[in-house]
């Protein structure tokens, strides 16, 4: 098969994948009900996380507040932030936060394109990502984000997408 | 032209190639992003990788290859797996639990994807030094295995090790760890008996 042809296969075979879809369940980490903000609304970066299966959707969208301790890029486009949470956000932290000193993580999706294989498609169609600056390390903010449980990390609670965030006194 | 100069080469070449697509495309093509599926924006980020592994590699091949054919051949190679590993990369996901090691699970991801790339990178230009360099098949095989070496690796030492230096320089160091398994398997086919060694 000449070159154009094989680049025009996998085109086509590119296109024909596409992301999955999972259901809320307004409930913390423990199974206590989940309190959310009636203002905090999702955006369209839901759409955009790779891989959707790793990820247990707890609630669509929740805010909190905390200080920033820590930011780094990943090779899959996202950025990994941790955040230590005020006290009455602590409650949506599990076990498997203590891997990250207790942290919550909250991750903004496909910051810049990835290198990782399974991400590189999903990101390259997200043509709007989460715009501006991210908080700067010891920033205390509030952020906005989809509650879920990471899989892949022994069920550690994330902010995955992070939808909105803003400094807060 | 010595074996660790092609090395030294073909990591710079990747790490080179990782930087320039993730800034240039993130500072000019991401509008272009949702057309095709993903599809145009990743061949693009695939060329663009691809000409700068290309250009960064000619530097070991001087006037041994013609500089167009070598830079053109890198260029669709790199573009079309990448558009290759990102299905086989996401096909991958959908099937391999989240709930397994993520060593394994993610390593068979990115081994495989990045064996895809290599394939495609090391077809593209064994057509361009078979000729004047006498490379055989075997080029193809080292570049796609040696691509795949790197790309698990660069995975797993980026996710599971705290270097800072590598974190902080997270694309190239992804790329230069991608170019050190290239070059390490191609540096084997190309000091082996059959092959003309660059001057």
């Amino acid at each position: 098969m000449s070159p154009p042809r094989l680049a025009l296969v996998a085109l086509l075979l590119l296109a024909a994948c596409g992301p999955a879809v999972q259901v809320a369940n307004p409930v913390n980490a423990s199974g206590a009900p989940l309190s959310t903000r009636s203002s905090c609304q999702p955006t369209d970066q839901d759409q955009f996380v790779y891989r959707p299966s790793r990820l247990q959707l707890i609630a669509a969208c929740v805010r909190i507040t905390g200080t920033v301790v820590s930011s780094s890029a990943e090779s899959d486009g996202d950025v990994h932030i941790n955040v230590r949470l005020d006290p009455p956000y602590e409650a949506l932290l599990t076990k498997a936060n203590l891997t990250e000193q207790g942290y919550l993580i909250v991750e903004p999706v496909c910051r810049f394109p990835p290198l990782q294989a399974e991400a590189i498609r999903v990101c390259a169609s997200d043509g709007d990502p989460i715009a501006g600056d991210l908080p700067a390390v010891g920033a205390h903010v509030f952020m906005e984000g989809r509650y879920v449980l990471d899989l892949q990390h022994g069920g550690w609670s994330e902010l995955h997408p992070l939808y909105r965030w803003g400094a807060t006194p | 032209m010595t074996a660790l100069r092609w090395l030294a080469l073909t990591i710079v070449a990747y790490a080179a190639g990782a930087s320039l697509a993730v800034a240039a495309m993130n500072a000019v093509a991401r509008p272009m992003g949702p057309l095709g599926a993903g599809g145009p924006f990743i061949f693009l980020f695939g060329a663009i990788v691809g000409v700068a592994v290309g250009a960064v590699q000619y530097l070991g091949l001087w006037r041994r290859v013609a500089l167009a054919a070598w830079l053109g051949a890198s260029a669709l190679g790199a573009a079309i797996g990448y558009v290759l590993a990102a299905v086989v990369g996401e096909q991958l996901g959908n099937v391999i639990s989240p709930t397994g090691n993520i060593v394994v699970g993610g390593g068979t991801i990115q081994d495989l994807s990045g064996l895809v790339l290599g394939l495609a990178i090391g077809v593209a230009q064994w057509r361009v030094l078979r000729g004047p360099l006498g490379v055989g098949r075997w080029w193809i095989v080292a570049t796609a295995i040696g691509v795949s070496l790197g790309y698990g690796t660069a995975a797993a030492v980026l996710e599971l090790l705290e270097v800072d230096l590598l974190k902080v320089n997270l694309i190239p160091s992804y790329g230069a760890i991608v170019g050190l398994g290239a070059g390490i398997a191609q540096v084997i086919v190309l000091w082996s008996r059959r092959s003309r060694v660059p001057a």
